[in-house]
């Protein structure tokens, strides 16, 4: 008896498919988690299947027990079939599927009717087994017997198989990469050349015109062996591209490190937080004024550190609206108390971080401490209105005597109508219709009285300069009643021209009426030279455009050198053989300070006109 | 011949001053005019409307000054009383000087006010009647010839009838005829009435010497 290699070879092969078989699951399992891998490790297994069974039908002693065994091989190979249809999809991510489809249901049809004729699909009937030679050594049992023509569904499936797997292959290799080259040749290559060789094969067998045992299993080894390698060249890479990753990671580490000490060593609080407040970046800056570290304020939300809840809840809204309208902002001033209780002001810059699609979820901002500035400015506030009322002093001082007069006209009304009461009603039939008119004018005098006490309190009130929407034609009618009898010993005839329904300013009152004063005062004394006729000061309002005032107070004085029409700004700079020199500076101090310009210009015929405006107030009228 | 009551002119820009300031005179029993402004009383400015003037002395425009100033030009002006809110030294001593009867700082004492007042009218009185007087004695003196004026001037600076006869070279009986007529047309009966009488004219002595 020769030696006989094939029992000793084919289960060699089979342990071999499914060595590869196990060890792709395995890969599969541990790294993958593809599911190319996957059915490729199952095609192993089936083709070890298939691999078996050959080897049953070489050693086959009966036609019923070949039939059966080559019956029951279609089942490894429709799964196989299936499977590479499934693996080539994946794997190489193309082929026409309608060529896929066509090999999967041919291939189903033709385990169906497999197991609808007997003894299988390939032959009507096995008359006989014959014991042959083999190349090599050694004998094996073939069947003899009628072929089925429907094993030509089978070729027809190979056909389609063949056609998808190349087509798939084609279309890889034409998308150029060599890493896809590659896979194309080796998987396209082996798999058609396996296919055509097997099926080619087993035609022929069937056909009774070669007389051989069927010969999957080499060539199949071979392909699994191939895409096996080809499948595990894949994992090296994986592994090659972890090993840049870790390298590029450590590179990552350092350079945020480098960038983590970029932003420590700003002075401004840096940070950026997601839509719910959660801090996701922050400087050390914000650390410390919340007195904990970095890393115990990622994830928190102010609140967690900041008992204000105003402050927190104004963060949150500005953070929200600058996500929501992706718009930068600029918080001009905004309060933080900071882990000992201590207010701090903050400038802060918010900026939405866009996402690729557009949105925003995190702001990132930047704050910086204005506190040093604010109280800087608020000390300058503190000196401005010392300054502004020590000048209101002064000229009310100026004034004195104009405006006793101005209070002495209602007392002296009042004295005299409270005698002419009392004598009204000391008659012997009083007039008491009389006496009550006389009570009447009494309360206006009185009131009127009040109302003269009461401007002059407020001029001379020392206090924090305060807004309020101020009606300027209102503000002038004022002081112009306080000056009216200074006016009229200096014999000036005054003309106003009132805008009507002029908008508000945002002012401080008296500081307001302290300029108008000041400017109307000014006017009056610069006609002292004047003639008599000619003395006339106009003052006005009007809006200047849509939102601003305009007002104007025009002597017929001498008017003012060209040369000093600024300088008549400066402090100390007086014409006057009393007064300070300081009254138009702080007029324009306390116009600009209200966002407005007062300047001074010549009039086209003579004296000099005094103009200031001041931002109006919108959409309202006064 | 019987004259109006006395009335207060009360001029003052302010209403409710002017207004007050009537009240207490119209309850002190005083007819009062008041005018808002110095050119509204000289429109309305009657010189033989007795009474007193209460003037304020800042006026816008036309002060009170200024009309104290236009009336002594006009003559016959009332006594003036003036109202001010600060009393001014210089205003003060220049209203005295142009003959105001008064200088009050206001708010005014309605008694102060009213004597001032009542003193102003009665001064006016007086000097209305003396002016009066004068006015007929002045008339009476028109009716003389221009002889007997002469004598008259004569006859009060004590000269007798000789003496005057001698002077205006005719005889005492002429002068004696003379003087009678004077006597007559100047309503006296005795020659100390006639003296006293040309003394208020102003004739206190001859006509002037010809030499």
């Amino acid at each position: 008896m020769n030696l006989n290699w094939f029992p000793v070879v084919w289960p060699m092969v089979a342990g071999a498919c499914l060595a590869i078989g196990i060890m792709q699951f395995v890969i599969w399992l541990k790294q993958t988690g593809e599911r190319a891998h996957l059915a490729f490790s199952v095609i192993a297994v089936s083709v070890t299947a298939i691999t078996i069974c050959e080897l049953m039908m070489a050693l086959a002693h009966t036609p019923a027990e070949y039939g059966a065994i080559l019956r029951w091989l279609h089942v490894p190979q429709f799964i196989a079939v299936i499977l590479v249809l499934v693996f080539v999809r994946d794997y190489l991510r193309a082929g026409r599927l309608w060529l896929a489809y066509g090999a999967g249901v041919l291939q189903l049809l033709e385990l169906i009717l497999n197991f609808y004729f007997e003894p299988n699909l390939d032959y009507w009937a096995i008359t006989g087994l014959q014991q042959i030679e083999i190349f090599g050594g050694g004998t094996a049992s073939v069947a003899v017997g009628i072929a089925s023509p429907w094993a030509g569904i089978s070729v027809m499936s190979m056909l389609f198989l063949t056609l998808f797997v190349a087509d798939a292959a084609l279309t890889n290799l034409r998308r150029g990469g060599s890493v896809e080259r590659r896979r194309s040749a080796v998987l396209g290559g082996s798999l058609v050349f396996t296919i055509v060789v097997t099926t080619v094969n087993s035609a022929l067998i069937q056909a009774g015109i070669l007389q051989s045992i069927h010969l999957y299993s080499i060539p199949l080894l071979a392909v699994i062996a191939a895409i096996s390698l080809e499948l595990s060249a894949d994992v090296f890479r994986a592994a090659q591209l972890a090993a840049q990753l870790q390298k590029s990671d450590a590179l990552l580490r350092n350079e945020r490190h480098f960038l983590r000490q970029v932003i420590d060593i700003a002075p401004n609080l840096i940070f950026a937080k997601d839509r719910r407040g959660r801090f996701t970046l922050v400087n050390q800056a914000v650390a410390d004024i919340y007195g904990t570290t970095i890393d115990a304020l990622i994830g928190k939300t102010d609140a967690d550190f900041n008992d204000n809840l105003g402050e927190v809840d104004a963060f949150c809204r500005a953070d929200l609206e600058v996500m929501d309208t992706l718009q930068e902002r600029l918080v001009p001033e905004e309060r933080i108390t900071d882990a000992a209780g201590k207010a701090h002001w903050m400038q802060t810059v918010k900026r939405p971080i866009l996402e690729t699609d557009g949105t925003a979820n995190q702001v990132l901002g930047s704050a910086t401490d204005i506190t040093a500035r604010k109280q800087a400015e608020a000390e300058l506030g503190r000196m401005r209105n010392e300054l502004a009322h020590f000048s209101r002093v002064t000229m009310l001082s100026e004034l004195s005597g104009s405006l006793a007069h101005e209070l002495n006209q209602p007392l002296t009304a009042i004295l005299s109508n409270a005698q002419a009461a009392l004598r009204f009603l000391a008659r012997d039939n009083p007039n008491l219709d009389e006496a009550r008119e006389i009570l009447q004018d009494i309360v206006k005098d009185d009131k009127r009285a009040g109302e003269v006490i009461q401007g002059l309190r407020l001029l001379l009130k020392k206090g924090e300069m305060r807004k309020e929407p101020v009606d300027l034609n209102q503000v002038i009618r004022e002081v112009l009643r306080l000056v009216h009898s200074d006016m009229l010993n200096s014999g000036v005839g005054l003309t106003t021209e009132f805008a009507p329904a002029l908008p508000t300013v945002n002012g401080d009152r008296v500081q307001l009426q302290q300029v108008i004063l000041n400017l109307v005062v000014n006017g009056c004394d610069a006609m002292a030279g004047t003639a008599a006729a000619d003395r006339k000061l106009l003052v006005s309002t009007e809006p200047a455009t849509a939102d601003c005032i305009l007002v104007s107070v025009a002597d017929h004085g001498p008017g003012i050198p060209a040369e000093d029409l600024e300088r008549v700004f400066d402090p100390f700079f007086t014409t006057k053989m009393q007064g300070l020199g300081l009254g138009l500076g702080v007029c324009r101090t306390i116009i600009s300070a209200h966002g407005g310009r007062l300047w001074a210009t010549n009039n086209a015929g003579s004296g000099t006109s005094f103009h200031f405006t001041l931002p109006a107030n919108s959409s309202d009228t006064a | 011949m019987t004259s109006p009551a006395p009335t207060v002119f009360v001029v003052d820009d302010e209403p409710s001053v002017r207004k007050a300031i009537e009240r207490i005179l119209r309850a002190a029993g005083l007819a009062v005019s008041t005018y808002a402004s110095a050119q509204d009383y000289l429109e309305r400015y009657d010189p033989s409307a007795p009474g007193c003037l209460v003037l304020d002395l800042a006026m816008p425009g036309f002060s009170g000054l200024d009309l104290q100033d236009v009336l002594a030009t006009r003559g016959g002006a009332p006594p003036i009383i003036f109202l001010t809110g600060h009393a001014d030294v210089p205003d003060s001593v220049q209203a005295m000087k142009h003959g105001a009867v008064e200088f009050l700082t206001k708010p005014v004492d309605d008694c102060t006010l009213i004597d001032a007042v009542r003193n102003a009218i009665e001064k006016e009185r007086i000097d209305r009647s003396k002016r009066s007087e004068l006015a007929e004695i002045r008339r009476r003196l028109a009716t003389l010839t221009p002889r007997e004026s002469e004598v008259l001037s004569y006859v009060v600076s004590g000269k007798l009838n000789k003496q005057i006869a001698a002077e205006l070279g005719t005889v005492e009986k002429t002068i004696k005829v003379h003087r009678a007529r004077v006597m007559e047309k100047m309503r006296v009966r005795s020659l100390a009435e006639l003296v006293q009488l040309a003394a208020r004219a102003g004739i206190t002595s001859g006509p002037e010497p010809k030499a």
